[in-house]
Protein backbone atom coordinates (compact mmCIF):
# COMPACT_ATOMS: atom_id res chain seq x y z
CA UNK A 1 0.00 0.00 0.00
CA UNK A 2 1.25 3.83 -0.44
CA UNK A 3 1.52 5.83 2.73
CA UNK A 4 1.55 10.02 2.57
CA UNK A 5 3.65 11.37 4.96
CA UNK A 6 4.29 14.82 5.51
CA UNK A 7 6.91 16.04 8.45
CA UNK A 8 7.17 19.36 9.85
CA UNK A 9 10.05 21.58 11.04
CA UNK A 10 13.16 19.36 12.15
CA UNK A 11 11.04 15.91 11.29
CA UNK A 12 11.20 17.15 8.10
CA UNK A 13 15.20 16.13 8.07
CA UNK A 14 14.84 12.67 8.18
CA UNK A 15 13.11 12.79 4.63
CA UNK A 16 14.58 12.67 1.34
CA UNK A 17 16.06 16.06 0.60
CA UNK A 18 14.09 17.77 3.70
CA UNK A 19 10.90 17.51 1.88
CA UNK A 20 7.92 18.28 3.57
CA UNK A 21 5.60 15.11 2.02
CA UNK A 22 6.94 11.96 0.84
CA UNK A 23 5.00 8.53 -0.45
CA UNK A 24 5.93 5.69 0.83
CA UNK A 25 5.25 1.90 0.05
CA UNK A 26 4.40 -0.13 3.16
CA UNK A 27 3.35 -3.40 3.95
CA UNK A 28 -0.14 -4.59 4.79
CA UNK A 29 -1.05 -4.03 8.39
CA UNK A 30 1.96 -1.60 8.72
CA UNK A 31 1.31 1.07 11.88
CA UNK A 32 2.36 4.65 11.60
CA UNK A 33 5.24 3.66 13.62
CA UNK A 34 6.35 1.03 11.29
CA UNK A 35 6.03 3.67 8.49
CA UNK A 36 8.04 6.61 10.80
CA UNK A 37 10.91 4.22 11.29
CA UNK A 38 11.37 3.23 7.61
CA UNK A 39 12.76 7.08 7.61
CA UNK A 40 14.55 6.82 10.32
CA UNK A 41 12.29 8.80 12.49
CA UNK A 42 13.19 8.26 16.51
CA UNK A 43 10.07 7.27 18.23
CA UNK A 44 9.93 9.96 20.89
CA UNK A 45 10.34 12.75 18.56
CA UNK A 46 6.84 13.42 16.85
CA UNK A 47 4.71 13.90 20.19
CA UNK A 48 1.69 14.80 17.94
CA UNK A 49 0.47 12.44 15.07
CA UNK A 50 -2.74 12.67 12.67
CA UNK A 51 -3.93 10.38 10.34
CA UNK A 52 -6.34 11.28 7.56
CA UNK A 53 -5.68 14.64 9.49
CA UNK A 54 -7.47 12.99 13.06
CA UNK A 55 -5.29 12.62 15.93
CA UNK A 56 -3.41 9.22 16.07
CA UNK A 57 -0.57 7.11 17.59
CA UNK A 58 2.39 5.03 16.73
CA UNK A 59 0.55 1.99 17.27
CA UNK A 60 -2.27 2.65 14.76
CA UNK A 61 -2.79 0.58 11.63
CA UNK A 62 -2.57 2.13 8.49
CA UNK A 63 -4.42 1.73 5.16
CA UNK A 64 -3.88 1.99 1.67
CA UNK A 65 -4.34 6.33 0.49
CA UNK A 66 -4.02 7.29 4.58
CA UNK A 67 -2.08 10.26 5.25
CA UNK A 68 0.36 10.34 8.00
CA UNK A 69 1.39 14.05 9.56
CA UNK A 70 3.44 14.44 12.15
CA UNK A 71 5.55 17.26 14.29
CA UNK A 72 7.64 17.84 17.33
CA UNK A 73 6.31 19.73 20.03
CA UNK A 74 8.94 21.90 20.73
CA UNK A 75 9.62 24.06 24.75
CA UNK A 76 9.19 27.78 24.35
CA UNK A 77 6.43 30.30 25.17
CA UNK B 1 -21.78 76.77 3.72
CA UNK B 2 -20.55 73.89 5.27
CA UNK B 3 -17.36 71.24 5.53
CA UNK B 4 -17.09 67.73 6.60
CA UNK B 5 -14.93 67.06 9.72
CA UNK B 6 -14.19 64.03 12.33
CA UNK B 7 -15.08 64.49 15.52
CA UNK B 8 -14.10 61.40 17.94
CA UNK B 9 -13.90 58.98 14.62
CA UNK B 10 -17.34 60.23 13.44
CA UNK B 11 -18.18 62.37 10.71
CA UNK B 12 -19.95 65.40 10.74
CA UNK B 13 -20.75 68.38 9.24
CA UNK B 14 -20.07 72.05 10.73
CA UNK B 15 -20.29 75.23 9.03
CA UNK B 16 -17.22 76.85 7.62
CA UNK B 17 -15.44 78.97 10.21
CA UNK B 18 -15.45 78.02 13.09
CA UNK B 19 -12.55 76.96 15.28
CA UNK B 20 -11.97 74.09 17.80
CA UNK B 21 -13.48 75.64 20.84
CA UNK B 22 -17.15 76.23 18.64
CA UNK B 23 -16.63 72.39 17.77
CA UNK B 24 -16.42 71.33 21.34
CA UNK B 25 -19.38 73.48 22.43
CA UNK B 26 -21.14 71.62 19.88
CA UNK B 27 -19.77 68.57 20.37
CA UNK B 28 -18.59 67.65 23.78
CA UNK B 29 -18.49 70.71 25.80
CA UNK B 30 -16.91 69.36 28.93
CA UNK B 31 -14.32 68.30 27.04
CA UNK B 32 -10.82 69.29 28.30
CA UNK B 33 -8.79 68.14 25.84
CA UNK B 34 -8.72 69.36 22.65
CA UNK B 35 -6.37 67.36 19.56
CA UNK B 36 -6.94 68.58 16.49
CA UNK B 37 -4.88 66.41 13.63
CA UNK B 38 -3.15 65.03 16.26
CA UNK B 39 -1.45 67.97 17.88
CA UNK B 40 -2.99 69.38 21.09
CA UNK B 41 -4.85 72.67 20.56
CA UNK B 42 -5.96 75.44 22.73
CA UNK B 43 -9.32 76.48 21.09
CA UNK B 44 -8.66 79.05 18.91
CA UNK B 45 -7.87 77.02 16.22
CA UNK B 46 -9.54 77.61 12.51
CA UNK B 47 -11.28 74.32 11.65
CA UNK B 48 -11.54 73.12 8.00
CA UNK B 49 -12.51 70.37 5.13
CA UNK B 50 -11.32 67.27 6.53
CA UNK B 51 -9.87 67.91 10.05
CA UNK B 52 -9.86 65.17 12.35
CA UNK B 53 -10.97 66.16 15.98
CA UNK B 54 -10.79 64.30 19.22
CA UNK B 55 -12.56 65.99 22.26
CA UNK B 56 -11.08 64.19 25.39
CA UNK B 57 -12.22 64.83 29.27
CA UNK B 58 -9.14 64.21 31.39
CA UNK B 59 -9.60 60.48 33.02
CA UNK B 60 -12.82 59.68 31.88
CA UNK B 61 -13.56 56.13 30.59
CA UNK B 62 -15.29 56.13 27.45
CA UNK B 63 -18.84 53.86 27.44
CA UNK B 64 -19.16 51.14 25.95
CA UNK B 65 -20.85 52.73 23.01
CA UNK B 66 -18.60 55.37 22.81
CA UNK B 67 -15.38 53.20 22.36
CA UNK B 68 -16.93 50.38 20.37
CA UNK B 69 -17.62 53.08 17.73
CA UNK B 70 -13.44 54.24 17.80
CA UNK B 71 -12.89 50.85 17.78
CA UNK B 72 -15.37 50.90 14.77
CA UNK B 73 -13.80 53.24 13.00
CA UNK B 74 -10.19 52.11 13.21
CA UNK B 75 -10.94 48.69 11.83
CA UNK B 76 -11.53 47.52 7.81
CA UNK B 77 -15.35 48.18 7.27
CA UNK B 78 -17.35 44.99 8.35
CA UNK B 79 -14.83 43.74 10.44
CA UNK B 80 -15.57 44.41 13.93
CA UNK B 81 -19.23 43.00 14.05
CA UNK B 82 -17.62 39.63 13.56
CA UNK B 83 -15.16 40.39 15.82
CA UNK B 84 -17.11 41.18 18.89
CA UNK B 85 -19.63 37.81 18.09
CA UNK B 86 -16.75 35.43 18.63
CA UNK B 87 -15.07 33.20 21.25
CA UNK B 88 -11.16 33.39 21.78
CA UNK B 89 -9.92 31.04 24.40
CA UNK B 90 -6.32 31.36 25.43
CA UNK B 91 -4.32 28.20 26.95
CA UNK B 92 -1.72 29.17 29.14
CA UNK B 93 -0.64 33.30 29.77
CA UNK B 94 2.54 33.52 29.17
CA UNK B 95 5.21 35.02 26.98
CA UNK B 96 2.32 33.97 24.03
CA UNK B 97 -0.66 34.19 25.95
CA UNK B 98 -0.93 37.09 27.24
CA UNK B 99 0.18 38.69 24.17
CA UNK B 100 -2.64 37.22 21.94
CA UNK B 101 -5.25 38.00 24.93
CA UNK B 102 -4.23 41.96 24.42
CA UNK B 103 -4.29 41.79 20.87
CA UNK B 104 -7.51 40.15 21.03
CA UNK B 105 -8.81 42.84 23.77
CA UNK B 106 -7.50 45.82 21.48
CA UNK B 107 -9.38 44.54 18.62
CA UNK B 108 -12.58 44.51 20.70
CA UNK B 109 -13.29 40.72 20.88
CA UNK B 110 -16.61 39.78 22.18
CA UNK B 111 -15.14 37.18 24.84
CA UNK B 112 -12.07 35.99 25.90
CA UNK B 113 -11.70 32.28 27.75
CA UNK B 114 -8.32 32.90 29.67
CA UNK B 115 -6.89 29.80 31.49
CA UNK B 116 -3.20 29.32 33.04
CA UNK B 117 -2.50 27.91 37.09
CA UNK B 118 0.20 30.56 37.64
CA UNK B 119 1.51 33.30 39.49
CA UNK B 120 3.74 36.34 37.80
CA UNK B 121 7.29 36.19 39.06
CA UNK B 122 10.48 38.37 37.95
CA UNK B 123 11.53 36.39 35.26
CA UNK B 124 8.44 36.61 33.16
CA UNK B 125 9.01 40.00 32.83
CA UNK B 126 11.65 39.69 30.13
CA UNK B 127 8.99 38.89 27.45
CA UNK B 128 5.36 38.32 29.28
CA UNK B 129 2.85 41.11 29.30
CA UNK B 130 2.97 41.77 32.87
CA UNK B 131 4.63 44.42 35.58
CA UNK B 132 6.63 44.81 38.65
CA UNK B 133 4.09 45.95 40.59
CA UNK B 134 1.58 42.73 39.60
CA UNK B 135 4.89 40.03 40.74
CA UNK B 136 3.03 37.51 42.78
CA UNK B 137 -0.62 37.87 41.61
CA UNK B 138 -2.11 34.73 39.55
CA UNK B 139 -1.75 35.91 36.01
CA UNK B 140 -5.59 35.49 35.02
CA UNK B 141 -5.93 37.85 37.95
CA UNK B 142 -3.21 40.25 36.50
CA UNK B 143 -4.06 39.89 33.03
CA UNK B 144 -7.77 40.38 33.57
CA UNK B 145 -6.61 43.78 35.37
CA UNK B 146 -4.37 45.15 32.32
CA UNK B 147 -7.04 43.88 29.79
CA UNK B 148 -9.92 45.78 31.58
CA UNK B 149 -7.25 48.40 31.18
CA UNK B 150 -7.42 48.33 27.34
CA UNK B 151 -11.23 47.71 26.72
CA UNK B 152 -13.50 47.23 29.85
CA UNK B 153 -16.35 45.70 27.91
CA UNK B 154 -14.69 42.63 26.88
CA UNK B 155 -16.07 39.98 28.53
CA UNK B 156 -13.16 37.94 30.33
CA UNK B 157 -13.69 34.66 31.33
CA UNK B 158 -10.65 33.44 33.58
CA UNK B 159 -9.97 29.54 34.83
CA UNK B 160 -7.19 29.59 37.07
CA UNK B 161 -6.05 25.85 37.03
CA UNK B 162 -3.81 23.27 35.80
CA UNK B 163 -5.65 22.15 32.17
CA UNK B 164 -5.78 18.70 31.84
CA UNK B 165 -7.78 15.99 29.23
CA UNK B 166 -10.54 15.99 31.60
CA UNK B 167 -11.43 19.64 31.77
CA UNK B 168 -9.93 21.15 28.29
CA UNK B 169 -13.85 20.40 26.77
CA UNK B 170 -15.23 21.96 30.01
CA UNK B 171 -13.00 25.17 29.53
CA UNK B 172 -13.11 26.06 25.87
CA UNK B 173 -15.65 24.34 24.54
CA UNK B 174 -17.55 27.18 23.87
CA UNK B 175 -14.96 29.26 21.52
CA UNK B 176 -14.53 29.30 17.83
CA UNK B 177 -10.95 29.45 17.85
CA UNK B 178 -8.20 28.24 20.61
CA UNK B 179 -4.95 29.14 20.86
CA UNK B 180 -2.13 27.15 22.82
CA UNK B 181 0.20 29.31 24.23
CA UNK B 182 1.96 26.98 26.79
CA UNK B 183 5.87 27.03 27.59
CA UNK B 184 7.12 23.71 28.77
CA UNK B 185 6.38 20.92 25.59
CA UNK B 186 4.50 18.19 27.70
CA UNK B 187 1.51 21.01 28.15
CA UNK B 188 1.38 21.48 24.79
CA UNK B 189 1.21 18.33 23.18
CA UNK B 190 -1.58 17.41 26.05
CA UNK B 191 -3.56 20.41 24.96
CA UNK B 192 -3.45 19.67 21.10
CA UNK B 193 -3.93 16.24 21.38
CA UNK B 194 -6.70 16.51 23.91
CA UNK B 195 -8.25 19.28 21.64
CA UNK B 196 -8.11 17.32 18.91
CA UNK B 197 -10.12 14.41 20.32
CA UNK B 198 -12.60 16.52 22.77
CA UNK B 199 -13.03 19.70 20.37
CA UNK B 200 -13.32 18.57 16.87
CA UNK B 201 -14.92 21.82 15.22
CA UNK B 202 -12.20 24.21 16.75
CA UNK B 203 -9.32 25.55 14.93
CA UNK B 204 -6.39 25.15 17.04
CA UNK B 205 -3.45 27.55 16.62
CA UNK B 206 -0.75 26.08 18.44
CA UNK B 207 3.06 27.76 18.14
CA UNK B 208 6.17 25.42 18.74
CA UNK B 209 9.90 27.10 17.52
CA UNK B 210 10.02 30.37 18.74
CA UNK B 211 13.21 30.69 21.02
CA UNK B 212 16.59 32.78 20.25
CA UNK B 213 17.18 35.92 17.39
CA UNK B 214 16.47 34.31 14.47
CA UNK B 215 15.27 36.43 11.76
CA UNK B 216 11.18 37.00 11.99
CA UNK B 217 10.50 35.98 8.68
CA UNK B 218 11.48 32.48 10.08
CA UNK B 219 8.35 32.36 12.15
CA UNK B 220 5.93 31.02 10.05
CA UNK B 221 2.17 29.26 10.38
CA UNK B 222 2.65 25.37 9.49
CA UNK B 223 -0.99 23.94 8.49
CA UNK B 224 -0.70 20.21 9.89
CA UNK B 225 -4.52 19.51 9.10
CA UNK B 226 -7.19 21.54 7.83
CA UNK B 227 -8.14 22.92 11.11
CA UNK B 228 -4.78 22.44 13.26
CA UNK B 229 -1.63 25.31 12.79
CA UNK B 230 1.79 25.48 14.06
CA UNK B 231 3.23 29.00 14.08
CA UNK B 232 6.86 29.12 14.82
CA UNK B 233 9.83 27.70 12.87
CA UNK B 234 9.64 24.44 14.64
CA UNK B 235 13.39 24.12 15.45
CA UNK B 236 14.34 26.26 17.88
CA UNK B 237 13.58 25.63 21.24
CA UNK B 238 14.16 26.82 24.29
CA UNK B 239 17.05 25.76 25.91
CA UNK B 240 20.14 27.10 28.05
CA UNK B 241 22.02 29.27 25.54
CA UNK B 242 18.86 29.51 23.51
CA UNK B 243 16.57 32.19 25.50
CA UNK B 244 12.77 33.35 25.11
CA UNK B 245 12.97 37.08 23.92
CA UNK B 246 10.56 39.24 23.58
CA UNK B 247 10.85 40.57 20.33
CA UNK B 248 10.40 36.71 18.66
CA UNK B 249 7.99 35.48 21.07
CA UNK B 250 5.79 38.86 20.22
CA UNK B 251 6.30 37.94 16.49
CA UNK B 252 5.42 34.27 17.36
CA UNK B 253 2.42 35.72 19.36
CA UNK B 254 1.21 38.33 17.04
CA UNK B 255 1.29 36.19 14.10
CA UNK B 256 -0.73 33.40 16.20
CA UNK B 257 -3.30 36.43 16.93
CA UNK B 258 -3.73 37.04 13.53
CA UNK B 259 -4.14 33.88 12.19
CA UNK B 260 -7.10 34.01 15.30
CA UNK B 261 -8.89 36.54 13.26
CA UNK B 262 -8.28 35.55 10.23
CA UNK B 263 -10.18 32.40 10.91
CA UNK B 264 -12.96 34.43 12.56
CA UNK B 265 -13.32 36.08 9.55
CA UNK B 266 -13.50 33.23 8.02
CA UNK B 267 -10.45 33.41 5.66
CA UNK B 268 -7.74 30.75 4.69
CA UNK B 269 -4.45 30.42 5.21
Amino acid sequence: MVITVKLFGNLRNYLPEKATLCSAEAADGSTVGDVLDSFGVPRDKPRVILVNSYRSRVEHVLEDGDVVAAFQVLPGG
Amino acid sequence: MTIQIMVNEREVEVSTGNTLDAVRAAFKPDADLLVLNGHVGDGGESIAEGDEIVLLRRGEVPDAHELESLLVARHTPGIHGKVKASRVGVAGLGGLGSQVAIAMARMGIGRLVLADFDVVVPSNLNRQQYFVDQIGMRKVDALSETLQRVNPYVAIETHDLKLAPRNVHEVFGSCDVLVEAFDRADQKEMLINTALDRLPDTPIIAASGLAGHEPSATIGIHRVSPRLFVVGDLQTEARPGTGLMAPRVGVAAHTQANLALRLLLGEEE
